[in-house]
């Protein structure tokens, strides 16, 4: 089932700095592994996550360095700084709360 | 932009699609320094997403534009990478860098002419040629130590010509009749006795030291001489004696079989 488009807005970053929290990525890695553990229901347009990178890594929240692969291709790898763990573990927060009242109203369940 | 295709290898060529596709990106980008790193970013992205639907089967051109699609609206993708890379912001760092550069430059020809670092640069330099090698022989008197070992061989104009390499390490201040008088030398290699060709130590040999005897800690003096010697063959071993009534020394030096 694809998602509408602006449900995402606002948790990609979340999805980005959660899955570079586990080891550091290239960009078309994180598509990829994006793909694969939502199963295939998070394809966003894979130039959007560009902007994205470049931005978590002016606030400092990863830093990047370049590497070549095997084929000679020379990527660059994101790696999360110790500034961006703290910032997912505070969005992770904001995220449950978040899903929690969005499920209460819509679901009628009574927020815990 | 077009920079950066000229600059790669003549194997990375592009579709023009992924070209153009770049190019809309980058027209939104108003910070041209950041343009290259960004482009090669974006290709490598889509090198590595043809180069997955090409291990799945699909022929060249289809992976390149189903690559392409899945790329997303150039225009959306510049305008929001222009939000990051500010002009303003690029050219304040780019200053900083700059300003950093020329501050440390300054700093450090200060220091030079401040310290007489270059007087430094040129006595470590000569430090570190001065130092005789492991496998250097070497003879003690009471007022010097001598180091030797063999340098190079080589045949010039039909002739031998083999080099010793002298360390030669002396008491400051020498009493008269102390001194090495280095023309006594006598030499003498495996093939019979010889006549030293040269000294070399002048400004183009690598004896050559700027400094002349140079003052060491705790009462001493050196040097660094070679000794230049015409052989009709390659030598495996050559001995030089210095004679000085008590203080006589001998060295004897070795090419091995094969110089």
């Amino acid at each position: 089932m694809k998602i509408d488009k602006s449900l995402m807005t606002g948790s990609t970053t979340l999805m980005v700095l959660s899955l570079l929290s586990r080891k550091e990525m290239y960009g078309y890695q994180m598509i990829t592994e994006l793909a694969r553990r939502s199963d295939h229901t998070f394809e966003l347009k894979e130039g959007t996550l560009y902007p994205i990178l470049h931005t978590l890594e002016a606030d400092g929240l990863v830093t990047v360095r370049e590497k070549e692969a095997e084929t000679g291709r020379v990527r660059k790898y994101y790696r999360i700084t110790r500034k961006g763990l703290k910032v997912l573990e505070e969005k992770k927060v904001e995220w449950n709360t978040f899903t929690e009242k969005v499920n209460a109203v819509v679901c009628g369940t009574s927020p815990a | 932009m077009k920079s950066f295709f000229r600059k790669k290898k003549p194997e990375a060529v592009y579709c023009q699609d992924w070209r153009n596709w770049c190019e809309v990106v980058l027209r939104e980008v108003r910070f041209r320094p950041d343009h290259e790193a960004i482009a090669r970013e974006l290709m490598a992205h889509m090198e590595d997403g043809r180069a997955d639907l090409e291990r799945l089967g699909y022929d060249r051109t289809l992976a390149e534009q189903r690559t392409l699609r899945a790329m997303g609206d150039p225009a959306e993708v510049g305008r929001a990478l222009d939000q990051t890379h500010k002009p303003w912001l690029g050219w304040l760092w780019q200053a900083t860098r700059i300003l950093l550069l020329a501050l440390s430059l300054t700093a450090a020809m200060t220091l030079f002419a401040v310290t007489g670092l270059p007087e430094l640069v040129q006595r470590t330099r000569t430090e570190l040629l001065w130092e005789p090698p492991a496998s250097a022989v070497w003879a003690e008197t009471e007022h010097a130590v001598i180091y030797a070992a063999p340098g190079e061989v080589r045949e010039e104009n039909g002739h031998i010509t083999a080099d010793i390499d002298l360390w030669i390490k002396m008491r400051d201040p020498l009493a008269a009749g102390q001194e090495i008088q280095l023309w006594d030398l006598t030499c003498r290699d495996n093939w019979g006795t010889l006549e030293i060709r040269d000294w070399p130590n002048q400004p183009e040999s690598r004896y050559w030291q700027p400094f002349g005897l140079e003052d060491m800690p705790g009462g001493w003096q050196r040097f660094r001489q070679g000794l230049e010697l015409t052989l009709d063959q390659p030598p495996q071993w050559a001995e030089i004696t210095y004679p000085n009534g008590s203080a006589d020394w001998k060295l004897r030096v070795e090419w091995g079989e094969e110089p």
